[in-house]
């Protein structure tokens, strides 16, 4: 084993052989841009999904608006609930999708490699706590509206019958509503398993004194 | 400023060559990631106050965002790990008899991406204290991750495995 050494090989790998990299632009050029193109492309992906996503949630939120302010329609819950349901989905995924943007774009390149670490780590359970916090607000409220905008449409409590299908279909959903947020963040944790582990991991070496 | 920064680059291209290596060995973006990397090292440049060496700057800064890039990749949803074939390896360099070079890049590439920004320094006889400070570690620390990784390389390069 102490016949190899290491430093020798990498030195005597050197000499020869070294593939220049970057040919297809100078490094003035190369400099002038924003990111190289794989990054580019990802973020203008992000970016596309959150003017997407926000121009559709405002058209949305402009037809409710339309129907029950502008033209005072008094509209009952479940003739306004697939546009509800669609605004928030919308809602949600503009939030997520700014989320990743913002992890994205910054970069704490100048500390100490277990500074930006600890950065990272920091940004990763910050957007996977905002993906959850941003299910479980706006579908818990959701699921609050949708009881309260029920009750109010039968007519008050005294009126709910075991018989009636509709009340199914409100349960269910109000259970799919305050479950959903859980299973987002299960998901979240079987999707970032593998970097939580590599940060894991290197933390632990980092934190190591021997 | 932009001039100063080109011939330090031009100066020092060999680290830069030798991390996308490291990083991204048998990558297809290495050619993209260096590109990145020389942007993010443009956009750090203000910041570098002349207190350590441009190349101990260097190392930080480019080791940080090779790092940084890999860790990013992983975050996309359909992100996998891509086949030989779709990274299109040429057939003879996938055989066992790789050059001594490949046989290096090969063993280095089993580390952690930590433990290889501590044996890239190493091997670019960096001393004890300037990996201590790059990586943010002690000196004694340094020293002892240095000499387990060491032997960790070796052995995979005597037994062809872990």
């Amino acid at each position: 084993m102490e016949n190899i050494d290491l430093k020798t090989m990498w030195r005597n790998a050197h000499i020869k052989r070294q593939v220049k990299m970057g040919e297809s632009a100078t490094t003035e050029e190369m400099i002038k841009m924003n990111h190289c193109q794989t990054i580019a492309k990802v973020i203008s992906d992000i970016k596309l999904k959150i003017i997407s996503y926000s121009a559709l949630t405002a058209i949305d939120i402009g037809l409710l608006y339309y129907a029950l302010v502008y033209l005072g329609l008094h509209l009952s819950l479940s003739s306004i609930l697939p546009l509800v349901v669609v605004g928030i989905f919308l809602l949600i995924q503009t939030i997520i999708e700014i989320n990743r943007l913002i992890v994205f774009k910054r970069n704490t390149d100048n500390l100490s490699i277990k500074e930006s670490l600890i950065c990272f780590r920091r940004k990763l359970n910050q957007m996977k706590a905002n993906d959850f916090l941003s299910y479980l607000i706006l579908l818990y409220l959701s699921a609050i509206w949708i009881i309260s905008g029920y009750i109010r449409d039968i007519g008050g409590f005294q009126n709910l019958s075991v018989t009636n299908a509709m009340q199914f279909f409100i349960l269910f959903l109000i259970l799919m509503l305050l479950l959903i947020p859980w299973f987002i963040k299960y998901q979240n944790n079987q999707r970032y398993k593998k970097i939580d582990s590599d940060l894991r991991e290197s933390t632990k070496l980092l934190n190591e004194n021997t | 400023m932009k001039d100063e920064f080109i011939a330090l680059i031009n100066q020092h291209e060999g680290i830069l060559q030798k991390i996308c290596n490291i990083y991204f060995y048998r990558n297809p973006y290495k050619e993209d990631y260096y590109q990145e990397i020389l942007i993010r090292l443009w956009k750090a440049y203000p910041k570098f106050r002349n207190e350590s060496a441009f190349s101990t700057w260097l190392y930080r800064v480019a080791l940080n965002s090779a790092i940084d890039i890999i860790r990013k990749e992983s975050l996309q949803p359909h992100h996998s790990e891509l086949s030989r074939v779709e990274y299109n390896i040429p057939e003879s360099e996938s055989n066992t008899d790789f050059g001594q070079r490949d046989k290096l890049y090969q063993s280095i590439n089993h580390l952690s991406d930590i433990e290889k920004a501590i044996i890239l320094l190493h091997l670019e006889e960096h001393s004890y204290a300037e990996i201590g400070k790059i990586i943010g570690i002690s000196e004694g620390n340094a020293g002892v991750k240095i000499s387990r990784i060491k032997n960790q390389i070796i052995k995979i390069l005597e037994n062809g495995k872990h």
